[in-house]
């Protein structure tokens, strides 16, 4: 195990995505020490702003003063980091495996663009999480991103596969532009859920706003959420399918994009 | 017969029953109720007793309670077998499309989880004209394909593996009457073994073949040395009091899952003793030279 304790306020933003635990295995705290990073766009070095100590186990942990620690765990395709505290932007950014746990909040831009691997946090998220990096396509392609708390608006954006969920509310444009892929939010979802969706599955608890651009096929019983609600249940402890009857209200779109997703609200 | 084991008053013959390689795939459907499984599954492995004229051979191997499905209703779970991938592949998605796409509340899984890829749902989604969706769950595809009844879930891809086909038990007795209860209590018996189906309806054959015939058109025809109407032949391999043979065709995943249905197989009718008609029993084979598979009676036995 290596401990990562920020030591000083950031005055600006530092870069941590080149410190994932494979790069980390076997370099004594010294050489960890010298490992260069940017402070904004200035070199230092990884002890010029963290204090390094070492464990046992190859769990990477960092413990936060503040948001300015951004890009933990970006790219990361093994192994665990554990965040004590709050993560900056872009924490998981495109990570394709391994596990990210941030017991604070992250900023936006979390779990971007990411295609494996699982992304857990127990406090709030930002805008943009589990959505595209600027300038892609098409965002979440794999694994799994559950956020406790509440997130910003555009959670889910663009995503292609994989499930993102958040147990608390999301803001507007939850799951817009998704391609494929399933988008969980068990408290209230804002303005215009899905809005664009192609093929994806928005999955609520709570009846959205209306969907203008959604054709309301009623309330049926789905066969496929006798998988679904097990496997979320799996991966977020809750309790979804003991008090499911397997039906939900449909919601077939988006019309503008000549869209076969669906939004469902659990009957 | 060269030197039969006598056990309980019954002949078993110093042979061996010559089976075949096959290619076997399992699949699991379920359905609102075992009823409708079970509709389902009977459909499924229809006309599939032989690879002669059927294009391959299917059973249902047991039923499932939900706690044993992947989306906890009750199933079936079916063994398919045919003589090479081609015609698995094609059997497998005809028999999808028609007889459980078609029946009410089913969903159907992949029975194997590794092996060669056979289509299910990858093939049978375009029934969705473009309305189907799929689903990536835990790590696997599954297609959703809109029907009148609502909707219509099934796994993207089962799997293969290299099988054994006909292993066979021939049980000669009194008279067509003692040979079939005989044979009744075998299949119940055999049926209990994983991995195997008895393909034939009931599980028991009453037309066992040999290979070839006079008439030039035909590759099989009836295998007259064990035809109790023609005991008085030369080539009969009956004796006097032999008035009715029956034979239970065994198609399992393994060899070694054939062995043991037809060790079931065997101790079963040996319990029933003399009295239950029996005193015979014995296994087809082409002489060792067409099928690699040997199941020697005496060795499933020892």
């Amino acid at each position: 195990m290596t401990i990562l304790t920020q030591k000083i306020k950031l005055p600006l933003r530092v870069d941590v995505s080149t410190l994932v635990p494979a790069a980390l295995a076997g370099l004594s705290v010294a050489e960890i020490e010298k490992l260069p990073l940017r402070l904004g766009s200035q070199p230092v070095h990884v002890a010029d702003v963290f204090s390094v100590a070492k464990g046992d186990g190859e769990r990477l942990v960092f413990r936060t003063q503040d948001t300015g620690v951004e890009q933990i765990g970006a790219e990361l395709s093994g192994g665990e980091i554990v965040v004590e505290g709050d993560a900056g932007i872009y924490a998981g950014r495109a990570m394709s495996g391994g596990t990210l746990r941030v017991n604070g909040n992250v900023g936006d831009f979390a779990g971007v663009s990411k295609s494996g691997g699982l992304l857990w946090v127990a406090g709030n998220g930002g805008d943009f999480v589990g959505a595209a990096l600027p300038g892609r396509t098409s965002g979440v392609s794999g694994g799994a991103i559950v956020v406790e708390g509440s997130v910003g608006c555009r959670f889910g954006d663009r995503i292609r596969r994989g499930v993102v969920a958040a147990l608390g509310n999301a803001g507007d444009f939850c799951g817009a532009r998704a391609i494929a892929g399933t988008i969980w939010v068990r408290g209230q979802v804002g303005k215009a859920p899905a809005q664009g969706m192609k093929r994806a599955t928005v999955l609520l608890e709570h009846a959205p706003p209306p969907l203008p651009t959604f054709q309301d096929c009623g309330v049926l019983e789905l066969p496929i959420l006798r998988l679904l609600l097990p496997s979320l249940d799996k991966l977020a402890g809750t309790g979804l399918t003991a008090k499911s009857n397997f039906r939900a209200h449909r919601h077939l779109g988006c019309i503008g994009v000549d869209g076969r997703g669906e939004v469902l609200v659990l009957a | 017969m060269s030197s039969a084991k006598i056990l309980n008053g019954i002949a078993v013959d110093e042979t061996f029953a010559e089976a075949f390689p096959m290619v076997g795939t399992r699949i699991i459907v379920t359905a609102r109720s075992q009823r409708w499984a079970m509709n389902a599954g009977l459909a499924f492995t229809g006309f599939a007793t032989s690879v002669i004229a059927c294009g391959c051979e299917a059973g249902i191997e047991k039923e499932l309670s939900p706690d044993q499905t992947p989306d906890g209703r009750p199933g079936v779970s079916i063994l398919l077998f045919a003589m090479g991938d081609a015609a698995l592949k094609g059997q497998l998605t005809a028999r999808l499309g028609q007889t459980i796409l078609t029946c009410p509340s089913t969903a159907c899984f992949a029975g194997l989880e590794q092996g060669k890829k056979a289509a299910l749902g990858n093939m049978i989604r375009y029934f969705g004209d473009g309305y189907q969706l799929s689903k990536v769950i835990d790590g696997k595809r599954f297609w959703r394909i809109p029907v009148m009844e609502g909707e219509f879930l099934c796994a993207d891809y089962t799997y293969y593996q290299p099988s054994v086909g006909g292993g066979n038990l021939l049980i000669l007795a009194d008279d067509g009457e003692t040979a079939l209860a005989a044979c009744e209590k075998a299949v119940d018996a055999m049926r209990k073994v994983p991995n195997v189906v008895l393909p034939f309806p009931g599980g028991v054959v009453r037309s066992g073949s040999k290979v070839g015939s006079k008439y030039k058109a035909l590759f099989a025809s009836s295998n007259d040395a064990f035809c109790p109407t023609l005991k008085g032949l030369a080539h009969s391999q009956l004796s006097p009091e032999t008035g009715s043979v029956l034979e239970i065709v065994i198609d399992g995943l393994t060899f070694e899952d054939v062995a043991s249905c037809m060790r079931e197989g065997i101790r079963e009718l040996l319990k029933g003793g003399r009295a239950s008609g029996v005193h015979r029993i014995s296994a087809g084979n082409y002489g060792g030279n067409l099928g690699p598979y040997h199941f020697k009676l005496h060795e499933l036995l020892s």
